[in-house]
């Protein structure tokens, strides 16, 4: 489900697919480095969560090498009707 | 559609439920199969027997007038009792004691097959809505198993349960009390004996006031995890 079609309201979209295959990582090696389950990462990467802690951003950019700013960003509107 | 939790505790706690509503079914079914009913089965007279399984419809009464009271003045005139220096005694030491009441219990040996089926109705109710409380707490712990325990459903079975209890219960007790008195009216009994007055118990509307409480707290429970779906 893209983040512009989501219910919340929102149009955060998340990058980690693009940013673990620029690092030739897998979901799984990222939730060992980041200490995050791969449930949660999972859903982070297919846009299906609604809220993230400050300390999964952390553990996961710490683990990618990157900033908050390449792993989230607003998606641009829908064109109204 | 989630898939089953195979805890075990809740595995044996459903089926142990299930177990009891098949059981509590089964005991109104004998109502339904016992004497008074499809006539099956057919037992003794006393008001409470097991399964059922009574010859006729019977009920505690208190016996009126001097015929109530004869069989107290009977039983004081026996006592050999005397008053001495130290009270009230047996003439043989022994401690006093006192007979009291007119109670006694009446059997209906020709009620209508209105009475007769009231009569059975009203015995299996207890034991079908019991059936019911148990099935209904069944499917919450099925909830459970499957990841739903919070779900809007839960809630609405906890309150069932409630209703069940608190209004089901006295309204058993007064429906059982109401065809006592019917069946009495329309008997040879009828002037001589009275059915006491129904004693409707407090705690199945305790018990409903708990279950509501519980089903509230319950569903602001389940409002607060649906605000956290997705938070990782």
């Amino acid at each position: 489900m893209s983040p512009a079609d989501s219910d919340d309201g929102h149009r955060i979209e998340c990058t980690l697919d693009a940013m673990l295959a620029a690092r030739g990582m897998t979901l799984t090696e990222l939730a060992d480095r980041a200490g995050i389950s791969i449930v949660n990462l999972s859903v982070l990467k297919n846009n299906r969560a609604r809220a993230v802690r400050f300390s999964t951003l952390t553990a996961v950019c710490d683990a990618l090498g990157c900033d908050v700013a390449d792993l989230l960003r607003v998606a641009a509107p829908l064109a109204s009707a | 559609m989630e898939t089953l939790s195979r805890r075990g505790p809740l595995v044996v706690v459903e089926a142990a439920l299930g177990g009891l509503a098949v059981l509590s079914l089964l005991l109104a079914l004998f109502w339904v199969l016992g004497g008074n009913g499809l006539g099956f089965a057919y037992g003794d007279r006393t008001p409470h027997s097991f399964l059922a399984t009574q010859a006729v419809p019977t009920v505690d009464v208190r016996v009126l007038g001097a015929i109530g009271l004869s069989t107290a003045v009977a039983a004081e005139q026996a006592m050999d009792i005397e008053d001495g220096p130290n009270g009230t005694m047996g003439a043989d030491g022994s401690a006093y004691a006192d007979v009291i009441g007119n109670s006694a219990q009446v059997s209906f040996w020709a009620p209508t097959f209105l009475q007769r089926w009231a009569w059975v109705a009203s015995h299996a109710a207890p034991a079908a809505g019991l059936a019911l409380i148990w099935l209904l707490l069944a499917r919450i712990v099925r909830s459970v198993r499957r990841g739903e325990g919070f779900g809007r459903s839960t809630t609405r079975h906890m309150l069932i349960v409630a209703a069940l209890v608190g209004v089901g219960v006295p309204l058993v007790q007064v429906s059982q009390w109401l065809v006592a008195r019917w069946l009495l009216s329309t008997s040879t009994a009828a002037g001589l004996a009275e059915v006491p007055p129904v004693r409707i118990a407090v705690w199945p509307v305790a018990v409903a006031v708990v279950l509501v409480v519980l089903a509230v707290a319950w569903q602001e429970a389940g409002r607060m995890r649906r605000e956290l779906e997705g938070l990782v």
